[in-house]
C-alpha cells in the first residue's frame, strides 16, 4: 500500500461505489481500502482474522467511517481505534448519512476528527468527497508513527 | 302552747331587737319600783304609828312632869308655910308658880297634838288647871300678907291637893290613851310586817319571773331566727338550695333571714342553671361519638365519657391510668416517650396508634390532648378526645395501594411510551439513514449516467435524468422536514428568555444574504418581544415563517416583511406580515396541516411541512397560530407564546 490509502469503512454497495469514483476524481487518493462492517476495519486495522498477517506498519493515511454498520457500529469502531496505541491518532472522518445530534456529540466525545453529512445531491456529493481528499490527504500535516 | 309562743314570738318580732331588749328592760325596772313603792309606803305607815307612840310618850310625859311639879310645889309650901318664913315663902311660890305655868302650857301643847277622841276633855282638864293657878297664887299671897299661916296651910291643903288629884287624873288619862295608843301601833306594825312579808317576796318572785319570761321571750325571739339561719346556712353548705328560712316579721333578724331566703334563691336557680348545664354537657359528652377523657395531675382517669367506657369496656368506675397496658406493643414505646415529653412540660399532645378496644380489636385512634390549667394557673391534668380513625386508615391504606397500582401503571405506561420513543427515534432514525441513502443511490447514478454517458442521450434523455435528480433531491428534503417535524414534539423543552425580535434580526439577516437578487426590506418591532422558550424550537418556527414570506413575496418588486407584537386584550400577539400573494380565505383550515400546500409547486415550491412545524412548535409554547390573508395583497400570521387567559 502506497502513502495516501484510504480505509473507507461502509456498507451500501452503491455508496462504497460512488464514494471510490468521487474519490478517484480527486486523483490525489491512492488506494482505497474498503471495509463493508466494523468487525472487519478493525480486523484490517490491527492484522488479525481475515486480514491476519498483513504488514500492519502500513497504515491508511485516512478512516472514512459510516456509523450504520453491521456487526461492529461506526461508533464502536472508533473508541477502539482510539482506545489502541497503533491507531489512536489516526485521522478518522465519519461520513455519514445522520445528522442526528446525538451521532455528533457521540463522534466527537470519542475524538473523531470531522463529521460529514452525505449530501443527497450528488454533485455536492462529489464535491465534499473532493475536497476530503484534498484536505486530508494533501493539506493535512499526518500524526507522526508511533515509535 | 308551742303555737302560743310562736305567735308571740311572731308578735314581738314586728319590734326591732333593740326596742325588744328596751321594752324588757323596763317592764322589769317597773315592777322593781313598784315593789319599792308598796315598801315605802308600808315603811311610812311604820313611821306614822311612831310618831303616834312619840307624840303619846309626849303627852305621857308633860301630864307626869305637871303632877310631878304639883306634889313638889304642896311638899315645898307646906314645909314652907309650917316654917311661916313669909319672904321664902313668897320668893319660892311665885318661882313655883311659874314653873307650873310652863308646865301646865307644855302639857296643853302636847295635849293639843293628841288626835284621839279623849283629847279635848284633857285638854279641858289642863286649861282648868291653867285657870285655877294664877287665882289660887293671889288668893296664897294675899294670906301671906296677912301672915295667915293657918289658912294658908289649909288651903294649901284642899287646894293643891285638889290640883294633884286633878294632875294624877290627867295623868292617867294620857297613860291610858298611851298605852291604847301603843297597842293599836303594835297592831298597825304587826299588819305592816305581815303585808311586807307577803308583799316583797312576791314581789320579787313576780319580777324574776318576769325577767326570766321576758329574757326567754326575748332571746327566743333572737336565737330562733339565729338558729334558722345557722340552720339554713348548714343547708346550703351542704347543697340543700331548697331550704326557707320560715317566720315573717320587721326585725333585723327577719330582714336577715329574708336576705339569706334571697341569696338561697339566688343559689337555687344558679345551682339549678349550673346543674342544668353539667346535665346537658354530659348528655352531649356521653353520647357524642368521638371518646373524651380528663386526667388529674397523676395522669389518673377521672372522666371518661360514655362512648370511651363502652369502647374500653369498664364501667362506671374511673380511675387509674387510661393508656397503659391497652396501646398496641408496636405503638406503646413510642406513644409513651410522647405523652412523658408532653407532660414534662406540660404542653397539648397528639398522637395516632392503635388500641385495644373491649372486644379485643385494636383500632387506630388519634388522640389529642389540652393541659388543663387553673385560673391561678396550677396545672390540674389533662382533657382530651379519643377519634377512632380505623376507616381512615383503612381508606389511606387502600389509597396507598391503589396509588401503588396507579405509579405502577404509570411506570409501566412511561416504560412503554418510552419504548414507543425509542422506537420513533429509531424509525426516524432509520429514515434518516436508510431511506436517504437509495435516493443519494439515484441521484448519483443518475449524475453517474449523465456524465459518462451523456453524450449517448438526446437532449430528453437529459432532461430526463435531470427531473430524476431533482425529485429526489426534494425527496431528500421531505425527509429532513419530517425529521424536523418529529423532533419538535420528541424533544424535551427548555424554557428561556428569548428574544424574538433579536432572533427574527439573525434570521433575516440570513435571508438577505441566501437572496442577493431580491429587495427585501425587514421592519422588526422591538416592544415586548421578549418571551419565554426553547431557544431552537422558536428560532426554527420563526425562520419558517420569514423564509415563507421572503417566498411568497417573490414576484414584488419589493418585498416588504414586518415582525412586531402588538397587544390583544390581556395577550400580547406576535405577527409576521407580509405583501407577497396571500392566499385564499376559503383553505385556512389546512393551512397548518402536514403536506398541505396552497399554491402550486411550480409556482412556490415547498414541502407542507413549515407551517405544521411552526404550529406545532407554538403549541408545544402553550401558545396559538393563526393567518389572515387575501389573494394578492399579503398575508399575517399571529401567534401567541402561553396559555390564552
Amino acid at each position: 500500500m502506497k502513502p495516501g490509502a484510504i480505509l473507507l469503512v461502509e456498507d451500501n454497495p452503491s455508496d462504497i461505489e460512488l464514494t471510490k469514483r468521487a474519490l478517484e476524481r480527486s486523483r490525489i487518493v491512492g488506494d482505497v481500502v474498503v471495509a463493508e462492517d466494523g468487525k472487519e476495519a478493525l480486523e484490517y486495522l490491527w492484522g488479525t482474522g481475515a486480514h491476519a498477517g498483513r504488514d500492519t506498519a502500513e497504515m491508511p493515511a485516512l478512516v472514512l467511517l459510516d456509523l450504520k454498520l453491521p456487526k461492529i457500529s461506526g461508533l464502536e469502531v472508533l473508541r477502539r481505534i482510539r482506545a489502541d496505541p497503533r491507531t489512536r491518532r489516526m485521522p478518522v472522518v465519519i461520513l455519514t448519512t445522520s445528522r442526528e445530534e446525538a451521532d455528533v456529540a457521540a463522534g466527537y466525545d470519542l475524538g473523531v476528527n470531522s463529521y460529514l453529512r452525505k449530501p443527497v445531491d450528488s454533485r455536492q456529493f462529489v464535491h465534499t468527497v473532493e475536497q476530503l481528499g484534498v484536505y486530508w490527504l494533501a493539506l493535512n500535516e499526518p500524526p507522526p508513527k508511533e515509535g | 302552747m308551742k303555737r302560743d309562743w310562736g305567735s308571740g314570738v311572731l308578735r314581738l318580732r314586728r319590734f326591732g331587737i333593740g326596742v325588744r331588749l328596751m321594752a324588757c328592760t323596763l317592764a322589769v325596772v317597773a315592777l322593781m319600783v313598784a315593789a319599792d313603792a308598796v315598801f315605802l309606803w308600808q315603811m311610812t305607815r311604820v313611821q306614822n304609828e311612831v310618831r303616834r307612840l312619840y307624840l303619846a310618850d309626849r303627852r305621857s310625859a308633860a301630864a307626869h312632869r305637871l303632877h310631878h311639879r304639883v306634889m313638889q310645889f304642896r311638899e315645898r309650901l307646906e314645909s314652907l308655910a309650917l316654917a311661916q318664913d313669909a319672904g321664902q315663902f313668897e320668893g319660892e311660890m311665885d318661882s313655883f308658880t311659874e314653873a307650873l305655868s310652863a308646865d301646865a302650857e307644855a302639857a296643853r301643847e302636847a295635849m293639843r297634838t293628841s288626835e284621839s277622841p279623849q283629847s279635848a276633855p284633857l285638854l279641858a282638864m289642863v286649861e282648868s288647871i291653867q285657870s285655877v293657878l294664877p287665882p289660887q297664887s293671889a288668893a296664897v299671897a294675899a294670906l301671906v300678907e296677912t301672915g295667915d299661916w293657918r289658912a294658908i296651910r289649909e288651903r294649901l291643903g284642899n287646894q293643891l291637893r285638889a290640883l294633884g288629884l286633878q294632875t294624877t287624873a290627867l295623868a292617867d288619862t294620857v297613860d291610858a290613851e298611851a298605852a291604847q295608843e301603843w297597842a293599836e301601833a303594835l297592831r298597825t306594825t304587826e299588819r305592816v310586817r305581815r303585808e311586807v312579808l307577803s308583799v316583797v317576796p312576791a314581789t320579787a318572785l313576780l319580777t324574776a319571773f318576769l325577767a326570766v319570761w321576758l329574757g326567754a321571750v326575748v332571746t327566743r325571739s333572737i336565737t330562733r331566727p339565729l338558729t334558722d339561719v345557722g340552720a339554713a346556712a348548714r343547708a346550703l353548705a351542704g347543697g340543700d338550695f331548697q331550704y326557707v328560712i320560715p317566720g315573717e316579721g320587721r326585725d333585723e333578724l327577719s330582714e336577715l333571714a329574708e336576705a339569706f331566703n334571697s341569696t338561697a334563691r339566688h343559689l337555687r336557680a344558679l345551682y339549678q342553671a349550673l346543674k342544668d348545664n353539667e346535665a346537658r354537657f354530659r348528655a352531649i359528652a356521653d353520647d357524642t361519638p368521638a371518646y373524651l377523657w380528663m386526667t388529674s395531675e397523676e395522669e389518673e382517669g377521672t372522666y371518661l365519657n360514655r362512648a370511651f367506657r363502652d369502647f374500653l369496656g369498664i364501667g362506671a368506675e374511673v380511675g387509674g391510668e387510661v393508656w397503659s397496658g391497652r396501646v398496641h406493643p408496636e405503638d406503646a414505646d413510642r406513644v409513651g416517650a410522647n405523652l412523658r415529653a408532653a407532660t414534662t412540660c406540660r404542653r397539648a399532645h397528639a398522637d395516632e396508634f392503635r388500641i385495644r378496644r373491649a372486644d379485643g380489636e385494636y383500632r387506630w385512634v388519634v388522640n389529642q390532648g389540652i393541659p388543663r390549667i387553673s385560673p391561678t394557673g396550677e396545672f390540674l391534668g389533662y382533657a382530651g378526645a379519643v377519634l377512632d380513625i380505623s376507616k381512615r386508615k383503612r381508606a389511606e391504606e387502600e389509597l396507598n395501594a391503589v396509588n401503588q397500582q396507579l405509579e405502577q401503571r404509570v411506570r409501566e405506561r412511561t416504560a412503554e411510551l418510552e419504548a414507543a420513543n425509542r422506537e420513533l427515534e429509531a424509525f426516524a432514525y432509520s429514515v434518516s439513514h436508510d431511506l436517504r441513502s437509495p435516493l443519494r443511490g439515484i441521484n448519483g447514478w443518475s449524475a453517474a449516467l449523465e456524465e459518462d454517458c451523456g453524450d449517448q442521450l438526446d437532449q430528453q434523455g437529459r432532461a430526463y435524468l435531470g427531473r430524476l435528480r431533482a425529485e429526489s433531491q426534494r425527496m431528500g428534503e421531505l425527509i429532513d422536514g419530517l425529521l424536523q417535524l418529529s423532533r419538535i414534539g420528541r424533544q424535551p423543552m427548555k424554557a428561556e428568555a428569548v428574544d424574538l425580535a433579536e432572533v427574527a434580526r439573525k434570521i433575516a439577516a440570513r435571508l438577505e444574504e441566501q437572496n442577493p437578487d431580491r429587495r427585501i426590506e425587514f421592519t422588526i418591532g422591538q416592544q415586548g418581544t421578549v418571551v419565554s422558550g426553547d431557544p431552537r424550537l422558536l428560532e426554527i418556527a420563526l425562520t419558517n415563517l420569514l423564509e415563507n414570506a421572503v417566498k411568497f413575496t417573490g414576484p414584488r418588486e419589493v418585498a416588504r416583511i414586518e415582525f412586531g407584537c402588538e397587544p390583544e386584550g390581556s395577550q400580547l400577539v406576535y405577527y409576521v406580515r407580509d405583501n407577497g400573494v396571500g392566499f385564499d380565505m376559503e383553505y385556512v383550515g389546512t393551512l397548518f396541516g402536514a403536506f398541505q400546500r396552497l399554491h402550486r409547486a411550480s409556482e412556490f415550491p415547498g414541502t407542507g411541512i413549515g407551517l405544521a412545524t411552526v404550529q406545532r412548535v407554538i403549541r408545544r409554547h402553550g401558545g396559538q397560530v393563526w393567518a389572515e390573508a387575501k389573494v394578492g395583497e399579503g398575508a399575517v400570521f399571529r401567534f401567541t407564546i402561553g396559555a390564552q387567559e
